[in-house]
């Protein structure tokens, strides 16, 4: 049965400290790290393949130097870019622009935290030349690039991201000239920009006329360091710690792992482990009982600012929880640390007759299977036999959206996060 | 960041320089430039392929007219590129790339008639008229005649004319590494050189073999030692230069 399940997205507007968490360290240098670029509002960002080759866990630190565990969207090795989802929403993205206006010998600016520290720095340089080279097309850059600028994004005049830097292209002549480097055009990313939920492709290209001289040029500085982001990454560097630990699931996680990265030490969480013990239930309790408290402080400072809580939907309070399993489908390993912003989310499932308003109103089309629909004693039943286009159309026609699968499944999980004495550092 | 609150803004720069050439303008040249290689190249194989036939069956330069040379040179580079010449109007290549392709068509045409006038004199013989001796002619008048520079080259050729230069020879570099893709060029566009240059692979065949093949060092029915070249290994390539005026 598919559910419906709907939500309506509120602004949570905090301290960029509440959106991600506790979760702050300093990294040190030398770990492997790139940079990249954020392209989505809702926590999607570009790199380089190579970047996060091999990670068994990925950390985005935005220009707020707050860090968020990422998840892997989709990779095109062959032209070295990946495309990475941090569960967030509300974040600064950066204008995608025309690769192929993109000249020879024009001005850009190259963006990236030089090796791996925590200071951006943003370089000028010239388009030196474009170099075609087996299945691999990039742009040559005269600027300085340092280890650690792989991933990031190279800007032009307006704002608009037209390449992303790449340390997979050998130079012909095998040496690197000095200064010189090499990015992918963004034309590349088309690909993997399309995992995007309404993307709009439409606007590549368009989304400023022209950056006015000096005033526009320090606003520009601004905003193009605001839409990049310091990628850290934890490697398989042993093998055999990549096989999962059998019987706990945090001992998959390499010990002496990064500070920020506390090692979860949960229990299998009461709605995985379906033993009904008094433990458990007593854990039940209490994590519901800290949820209604979190629940209630959210709802109080939202009604402060005027937001009231929409008909039928019920508060998920910002929090972190562990998604995914160290066993289960391949798709859904390895456990890992998920950040979510406080959200609505529908009570209960749509039903037959909710449906059935949409259908009438012209926002949604009848399911396919017609004759359990159209049953008067199954009115009150969940709608089932729609597809993920009509379940979407659904929620748009009610002013909601569909949940990401992170919000699924911490509201499925009870809205439960972590118990705030893991996630001590 | 200093420079960034200075007065020079990026955008004034960007207008300063509206002249560089655009990528997709580019990348229109570089598809011009391939194409004419996989024609000279498709030219090639047609040569190539008669000569297994005249050694194998006995064929003459009679059977082999200027008609046939034409229709299977048009129908290799069909399966090669895709593109029909017999319907230019309707294919989806820049125009530049249109008009420079029938002039190769044109000399190649030229080439293959003025070779059999040569070979139906007496001592006249098409085995003479090998892939390399046709690429060599066909690249040195579409050269006179058009803006653009085609040249056969490998890292030890045996024609001095042929050597590679600085940019040619990284290339093919690059193409004797067993594990570079097949086919698959080299190209650079510098904002220095203001030319297109672009490295088209090629593979010896068998009959390249004849002459080029093992054992190494021997010499071949020419005089010249063999190379010791493998079959489908790289046998250099073919060098495109279009000049690019912004």
């Amino acid at each position: 049965m598919r559910r419906i399940v709907l939500l309506l997205w509120m602004v949570i507007v905090a301290s960029p400290a509440s959106l991600w968490g506790a979760e702050r360290s300093d990294a040190p240098a030398g770990k492997p790290a790139g940079s990249g670029v954020i392209v989505h509002s809702d926590g999607y960002i570009l790199t380089a393949e190579h970047v996060i080759a091999n990670a068994k866990r990925i950390f985005v630190l935005t220009a707020g130097e707050f860090r968020a565990p990422a998840t892997l969207v989709s990779t095109d090795s062959e032209h070295d870019l990946a495309l990475l989802k941090i569960e967030t929403v509300g974040l600064t993205e950066a204008p995608i622009g025309y690769a192929g206006a993109v000249r020879l010998d024009q001005e850009i600016i190259t963006v990236g935290f030089s090796f791996g520290l925590r200071e951006v720095s943003v370089t000028r340089g010239r388009i030196a030349a474009v170099r075609t080279r087996g299945v691999q097309r990039v742009f040559q850059v005269d600027a300085a690039i340092n280890p650690g600028n792989s991933g990031g994004p190279i800007f032009n005049g307006r704002g608009e991201v037209v390449g992303v830097m790449t340390s997979k292209f050998s130079h012909p002549s095998g040496i690197v000239p000095e200064g010189m480097s090499f990015a992918v055009p963004i034309s590349y990313a088309t690909p993997l920009l399309a995992n995007i939920p309404d993307f709009d492709f439409t606007m590549i290209g368009k989304v400023r006329k022209t950056a006015k001289g000096n005033g526009g040029s320090k606003g520009l500085a601004q905003e193009v360091v605001r839409t990049t982001v310091l990628i850290e990454t934890v490697r398989n560097t042993d093998t055999a710690s990549m096989s999962p630990a059998p019987d706990h699931a945090a001992g998959a996680l390499p010990k002496g792992d990064h500070p920020a990265v506390v090692t979860p030490r949960v229990q299998p969480s009461p709605l995985r482990d379906h033993a009904s013990s008094i433990q458990d239930e007593k854990a039940i309790a209490r994590v519901n009982g800290q949820l209604q408290t979190s629940q209630e402080e959210e709802l109080k400072q939202l009604v402060q600012r005027g937001i009231a809580q929409p008909e039928g939907m019920v508060l998920i309070p910002a929090g972190e929880f562990l998604m995914g399993t160290e066993d289960g489908l391949q798709d859904a390993r390895p456990l890992h640390r998920v950040h979510l912003s406080s959200y609505w989310f529908d009570q209960y499932e749509a039903t037959n007759a909710r449906y059935r308003q949409c259908v009438l109103g012209g926002g949604c089309t009848p399911p396919k299977d017609i004759q359990t629909f159209d049953d008067s004693q199954r009115e009150h039943h969940p709608v089932t036999n729609i597809t993920w286009s009509q379940a979407r159309a659904f929620c748009q026609w009610q002013g909601k959206r569909l949940p990401t699968e992170a919000e699924w499944e911490f509201a499925a999980r009870g809205g439960m996060w972590l118990d705030s004495s893991e996630h001590e550092e | 960041m200093p420079g960034w609150a200075s007065g020079e803004g990026v955008g004034a720069k960007d207008r300063q320089l509206e002249s560089g050439i655009p990528l997709h303008t580019i990348l229109e040249f570089e598809t011009t430039a391939r194409l004419l290689a996989v024609l000279l190249d498709s030219g090639r194989n047609v040569i190539n392929e008669h000569q297994v036939l005249s050694n194998e069956q006995g064929k003459t330069e009679k059977d082999f007219t200027l008609d046939l040379f034409e229709r299977q040179l048009l129908d290799v580079f069909r399966s090669r590129s895709g593109t029909d010449l017999q319907d230019l109007d309707a294919a989806r290549i820049p125009a530049g790339a249109k008009k420079l392709l029938k002039e190769l068509v044109f000399v190649s045409k030229q080439v293959v008639a003025d070779a059999q006038v040569e070979m139906s004199r007496p001592g006249g013989d098409i085995k003479e008229f090998i892939p390399a001796i046709f690429g060599a002619r066909v690249a040195a008048r579409f050269t006179e005649r058009t803006h653009v520079r085609l040249k056969q080259t490998a890292l030890a050729p045996r024609n001095p004319l042929n050597a590679p230069d600085p940019v040619e020879r990284t290339a093919l570099e690059a193409f004797a590494d067993p594990s570079y893709p097949l086919e698959k060029v080299i190209s650079e566009v510098t904002a220095k050189s203001r030319s297109l240059r672009l490295m088209f692979p090629l593979y010896a065949t068998r009959k390249c073999l004849d002459c080029h093949g093992d054992p190494k060092g021997e010499l071949d029915r020419t005089g010249y030692p063999r190379e010791g070249l493998k079959l489908g290994h790289n046998a250099g390539a073919i060098s495109v230069m279009i000049p690019i005026r912004p």
